[in-house]
């Protein structure tokens, strides 16, 4: 509640002119084709002019639990390696089996197995082969400037070194015309706002949930 | 000797999966304790027309003691085996009812799976026979349909099943194409023929022979009089393999709908010790849909024909016969309500008059089950059959019978 009023304050203050600090907050707000905030989706800013950003420390780590990836969605900078923990009691099957990044592990009840993502690794459609309903996504970016929307469908990247920006917005759901949605934009060391709206309807995000709601059925 | 040389050759498969890496041993199971009351005659399991498991109102039985033990290897190859057992009545007896070696790829670039099972198991044909040790799920007893599944089809064979993993085509189903060859089922649809459709949690296990209610027929002189008392439906008479071959489709998260096809290609007028091959095939059809959160309707229909002859080539048995289910099932936080209705039929279309197998019947199930704590279940169900099946006649029983019966189930799963 906090957060989003504070969230709400920035827009305002964005809103009527802003400050000039030198790390530039950018606003980006993403709406879906009815202007409905939309949440957890990818966010990242790509330097076009060669800025020198520092590589992001950002540790990853994709949870199995009650038998879904959580988060449904990550996001990384490329060349950084993923942190599967299984917190479930049970054994899952992880694998990615398309693109250049393929992998395949089994993850004990409550085991930790960390995956190196090759550099050219973009986007990864992952699975577990015990539980078919089970699905995560993983993106790859060349830059440490990237987040996901909140609720409010509200994402803010601290931009330090200003110039031009691809400013990028992806979802495996989304089903616009190219496979991402991006906007160039100049960084000027003020804080900016961007509303981006997507022009079609997003397909169904899947529940990763098992239909039957027994938990006692044979899967051997 | 069967049973020995499965034993053999499923342990040299454990014993070889050793080399196949990293493994993982998982031990799941179900025990069914039940109070029963039944207004019906002797039931089929002792030999005669009655249709439930038990023909008394004895005290608490040991309903089901089911366990599947599994070894996987993190290559995706695991070994299965299957008990299950009882202890009812003052007869307990337990034995194996699957044993297989199971190999699932992972799924190609193009989204396709591969499956394969090789050794004894089910056909996945039951929708309701879905929890561990092919327990029953919503309800205490299985339809008329699952039960016949459960007494007569097994497959001793090797099954391929070929996935489109929708996930990964953009598409909310995934479609399957499975088909098996198999053996040792020749004797299928003998106990159909002879004591009618029947409704239990009770499954065959491998090599058991179950008893059927004796008429003219079977005396001295008459046209079954070399078939044995009992019959055994896991036989291989005539070395000929049967197929099955099945499509599933199954929406995410809405339902699953399944057709099928099962042909045990045995030669009808081969008989060894007493038992006979029984040319026996059947279609099937199955659907599973949650209407709502929690609510979910589900149907099978199940139609085929068998046909027994005599060495010389006359019909001794030809019949066809059909059942079908509708069951709605309605889950409100621990509480589930389920009811099925069933129709059954047997049609007889062979000239032996001494050798009656028409049945026609319904039935209807209604079960409420309370979820006590995460493993354990506490069931009440009423089961009644309305079934005419002149054969009855034989043993000096009314052709038309109602049939009830009351149970109440502790069912604890692990």
């Amino acid at each position: 509640m906090l957060t989003k009023l504070l969230k709400n304050l920035l827009l305002l203050s964005v809103a009527i002119g802003g400050s000039t600090v030198y790390a530039a907050d950018l606003l980006v707000k993403v709406l879906s084709h009815k202007g409905t905030p939309l949440t957890d989706m990818v966010v990242y800013a790509l330097p076009l002019e060669g800025q020198r950003l520092p590589q992001s420390t950002e540790k990853l780590v994709i949870a199995q639990a009650n038998k879904t990836f959580a988060p449904y969605i990550s996001v990384a900078q490329r060349g950084n390696s993923i942190l599967f923990s299984n917190k479930d009691d049970i054994t899952h099957h992880i694998y990615s089996v398309l693109g250049e990044n393929k992998f395949d592990f089994v993850i004990r009840a409550g085991k930790q197995v960390r995956q190196k993502i090759v550099p050219s690794a973009e986007e990864i459609l992952m699975g577990c082969n015990i539980h078919d309903w089970m699905s995560g996504y993983f993106l790859a970016v060349d830059t440490p400037l990237f987040t996901k929307t909140d609720s409010a469908g509200i994402a803010i990247l601290k931009v330090n070194q200003p110039g031009k920006y691809s400013l990028v917005i992806w979802h495996p759901q989304m089903q616009e015309q190219t496979d991402k949605i991006s906007r160039e934009i100049t960084v000027t060391g003020a804080n900016s706002s961007h509303n981006i709206q997507l022009n079609n309807v997003m397909a169904e995000i899947p529940d990763q949930k098992n239909s039957d709601g027994f938990d006692y059925l044979s899967t051997y | 000797m069967l049973n020995t040389k499965c034993c053999i050759s499923f342990l040299s498969c454990l014993i070889s999966c050793t080399q196949l890496g990293a493994v993982e041993f998982k031990a799941n199971g179900i025990v069914d304790f039940r109070l029963s009351h039944n207004d019906t005659s002797t039931s089929y399991l002792q030999g005669g027309y009655g249709k439930f498991s038990s023909d008394s109102s004895a005290g608490i039985a040991l309903s089901q003691i089911g366990g599947q033990f599994s070894a996987t290897w993190d290559s995706g190859v695991s070994a299965n085996l299957v008990l299950n057992g009882y202890s009812e009545e003052g007869e307990s007896r337990a034995g194996v009812t699957e044993a297989y070696v199971k190999y699932k790829s992972l799924p190609s670039a193009s989204g396709y799976r591969w499956e394969n099972r090789t050794g004894l198991f089910y056909p996945h044909i039951s929708l309701e026979n879905r929890a561990f040790a092919w327990a029953s799920v919503n309800t205490l007893n299985s339809s008329t349909l699952n039960t016949w599944l459960g007494e007569e089809i097994r497959l001793l064979g090797s099954e391929i099943k070929l996935t489109r993993l929708g996930k990964m085509h953009g598409d909310p189903y995934d479609v399957s194409l499975t088909t098996s060859v198999f053996g040792n089922n020749d004797p299928a649809a003998a106990l159909l023929a002879w004591h009618g459709w029947t409704s239990s949690n009770r499954q065959t296990f491998w090599g058991q022979a179950r008893a059927f209610p004796q008429g003219p027929a079977q005396q001295t002189g008459q046209v079954l009089e070399h078939q044995d008392s009992v019959s055994k439906p896991y036989l291989e008479l005539d070395d000929r393999l049967g197929y099955l071959v099945q499509l599933d489709w199954r929406q995410h998260r809405k339902g699953h709908i399944l057709f099928g096809y099962y042909d045990n290609r045995a030669l009808p007028f081969i008989v060894e010790n007493g038992q006979y091959g029984w040319d026996t095939n059947f279609a099937y059809a199955s659907a599973a849909w949650k209407l709502a959160p929690g609510l979910q309707l589900s149907a099978q229909y199940l139609a085929g024909t068998t046909l027994m002859q005599m060495p010389s080539g006359e019909d001794v048995v030809n019949n066809s016969y059909s059942s079908a289910f509708v069951a709605l099932s309605k889950q409100l936080d621990k509480h589930k309500f389920s009811v099925r209705v069933e129709e059954f039929s047997v049609t007889d279309r062979d000239q032996q008059v001494r050798d009656n197998n028409d049945e026609y019947g319904r039935a209807a199930t209604v079960n409420y089950t309370y979820r006590l704590t995460k493993p354990w279940f506490l069931s009440a169900e009423y089961s009644v059959i309305k079934s005419n099946r002149p054969s009855r006649e034989y043993l000096s029983q009314p052709a038309k019978l109602t049939e009830q019966q009351l149970q109440f189930a502790a069912r604890y799963f692990f």
